[in-house]
């Protein structure tokens, strides 16, 4: 057995056995769905997210795919796509980082502390710029609308409303207004 | 209770003593397996090495003991084969080392140790000779025997730790001061054996790798020079992986801190764990990236070469020679400017070249990483005087556009002061108007200004204003 499948095996166990609820996709520990949820003390508290999750024949010289199946409304989270922009993940991620770190460490940072100078949403960017106390209302609306137990369950990467909802503009961002 | 040479112990007490001795023998091969070489029972042969270990890396100042004569005056043709220290002899050499190579030790144990007779010390020496004063070293280690107790593990230890260079003065306050004839050669041996030393205790260490999990033995894995341990396998399976992609940057420690450092691996470590192949195409990638680093190098501009020119190191950035490129692979000669074949420190380079070079240059803000990519290429000095050039030729150039016309048969710029549009050139011979340029037929230059529907017809004189010629009429002429 390769190290590399040896560390996918015991990456894997390690998440089943810990709090997280974790559903493998056809019994194949390289591609599972985990509930996760939004860190306390944060706009994003109280949401659920079911997080997509694919490693890599590679892995863990390679990062794992990580994507968000249901809306979240964050700088650094593409809306659409649900693809996430965070270094650890990217640029300096650490063959010793392994699947607890990214729902314990990585993604609850992520959403404490966005990072609105590399986004990948730049209406929630400007907004957490420019308006931190809108942003932090869209945050708690999107939470209400996509992030409940049942979307959590239900996503899967479509739009949950069924709405052709058009993305809004950054542009219509008022530029005055305290916040 | 020691005796005299002449007392004969009683066969009670020998096989005492004997028995004491193997007993002894037995703690000290369990305690030091490593330092127990050899022992004949029926001698009471005893040889011990026993290495020094310092513990935590101490400062070694090796000192030339003055007792070889300095080398005399050799002839510069003897002296290039030799190193510099060996010419030099310095006083001094200093080196951070945590093992000294071992001492050896023969002993006889008679018949009456440990009870009535201390061991008789048959030979002590040190491998190397690093060790001075060693007559002075064994009077302490007969002094510690005391009657009846073993003093082979006190030795041992008295030895292994070090302890015994501060009564010897070789050692104070975290220094070791060691005297030696030849302080360059006893510093190779002391730091090749500290370092195979602390190779050989990895060896035999187990490590988990922070990777796979896996226990593994020293001889397995690679300490990085951050003091990080990995298995080679997975090392091999990172590094591989990072090469193929030609992701050289992440080929370095898997340490997490070390990897937000950006801290690259060893050339050496990596030869210790990727293919020839690999290690040859890290190599390549890595020059690769250094060369696009510097703003300096160009390639080469022959197509079947392409080989990374560097900026020469004693070019004078203020000189035409600034620009002066020598490809070291196919030593084709051209100018860093406009990339052609070299047309010496004074000749301009083709306008067509500088000007959209300038064109480009003046249009960046002052202080974008472009502009001073370019500047650091080129040199400020070189750009500031193409630039005012430039300037100044694009001004004279405007105004011979707007002020003069070129001979159409030698290009000569003429500039007219007053007179007809009929020009006849200096230089050529050339006939030419003055307004559109057109050469004119000698035998009827006129011809041209008195043919309907040409475009300088009856345009045989430009009147303007005074004015707008800035000329005053001479005094006494008057306009009709």
């Amino acid at each position: 057995m390769t190290s590399t499948k040896r560390r996918i095996e015991t990456d894997v166990m390690k998440l089943l056995m810990s709090d997280y609820e974790v559903n493998l996709v056809n019994d194949n520990m390289r591609e599972f769905y985990v509930r996760f949820y939004g860190p306390v003390e944060t706009p994003f508290a109280g949401g659920v997210w079911k997080i997509h999750v694919e490693l890599q024949a590679e892995y863990p010289y390679k990062s794992p795919s990580i994507g968000f199946m249901n809306k979240i409304f964050h700088p650094n989270i593409d809306e659409l796509s649900g693809s996430v922009c965070l270094d650890v993940i990217n640029q300096t991620w650490s063959p010793m980082f392994d699947m607890i770190n990214i729902f314990e460490v990585f993604l609850p940072q992520l959403l404490r502390y966005p990072n609105p100078n590399d986004p990948l949403n730049g209406e929630a960017a400007a907004l957490l710029m420019r308006h931190p106390k809108e942003y932090e209302a869209k945050v708690k609306e999107y939470v209400q609308r996509y992030a409940t137990k049942e979307a959590a369950d239900g996503a899967d990467g479509e739009d949950e409303d069924g709405e052709d909802e058009e993305i809004s503009d950054v542009g219509s961002i008022s530029e005055d207004g305290d916040s | 209770m020691s005796l005299s040479p002449h007392t004969e112990l009683s066969q009670d007490e020998v096989r005492k003593c004997q028995s004491m001795q193997v007993e002894e023998w037995e703690v000290l091969e369990s305690i030091y397996p490593e330092c127990c070489i050899s022992r004949e029972h029926d001698q009471g042969n005893i040889k011990l090495e026993i290495p020094v270990e310092l513990g935590d890396e101490l400062t070694v100042s090796i000192m030339d003991d003055g007792s070889l004569p300095a080398l005399p005056s050799l002839p510069t043709s003897l002296k290039s084969g030799l190193p510099s220290e060996v010419i030099e002899r310095p006083h001094q050499i200093q080196e951070h080392l945590t093992t000294l190579p071992p001492l050896l030790l023969h002993l006889i144990l008679s018949p009456g140790y440990p009870i009535y007779a201390p061991p008789k010390i048959v030979s002590f020496q040190t491998n190397y000779n690093w060790l001075p004063l060693m007559n002075l070293l064994q009077e302490m280690l007969l002094d510690m025997w005391s009657p009846g107790e073993g003093t082979l593990y006190t030795w041992a230890e008295f030895i292994r730790s070090g302890d015994f260079l501060q009564p010897l003065g070789l050692k104070d306050n975290d220094q070791l001061r060691i005297p030696h004839p030849a302080p360059h050669l006893l510093r190779r041996v002391l730091k090749s054996y500290d370092e195979n030393m602390k190779l050989s205790q990895f060896s035999q260490s187990s490590f988990t790798c922070s990777i796979c999990f896996t226990v593994l033995k020293g001889s397995r894995c690679l300490q990085l020079a951050c003091s990080h341990v990995f298995c080679r396998t997975c090392l091999e399976d990172f590094w591989g992986l990072c090469i193929k992609e030609g992701d050289v940057g992440r080929v370095g420690c898997p340490d997490p801190e070390c990897v937000k450092e950006h801290s690259e691996a060893s050339e050496e470590d990596v030869r210790k764990v990727v293919s020839e192949d690999q290690l040859k195409r890290w190599k390549w990638l890595r020059q690769k990236q250094t060369l696009e680093r510097d703003p300096s190098i160009i390639h080469c501009p022959m197509e079947f070469c392409q080989t990374p020119v560097p900026k020469p190191a004693e070019s004078d950035g203020d000189s035409g020679w600034a620009r002066l490129r020598t490809c070291p692979s196919c030593s084709y000669s051209f100018c860093a400017f406009c990339k052609r074949t070299w047309h010496g420190p004074l000749t301009d380079c083709p306008i067509s070249f500088a000007e959209t070079f300038l064109i480009e240059y003046m249009e960046l803000p002052v202080d974008s990483p472009k502009r001073v990519n370019i500047e650091r290429r080129f040199g400020k000095t070189n750009l500031r005087r193409m630039v005012a050039k430039y300037e100044e030729e694009q001004m004279n150039k405007k105004w011979l556009e707007d002020s003069t016309m070129a001979c159409p048969g030698c290009r000569v710029y003429v500039e007219k002061s007053l007179g007809c549009n009929h020009m006849t050139c200096s230089k050529c011979g050339q006939h030419f108007c003055y307004r559109c340029g057109a050469k004119l037929f000698a035998g009827d230059p006129y011809k041209h200004f008195s043919t309907p529907g040409l475009s300088c017809y009856s345009k045989l004189f430009d009147f303007q204003s005074a004015d707008d010629n800035e000329w005053q009429p001479v005094e006494g002429f008057e306009f009709v």
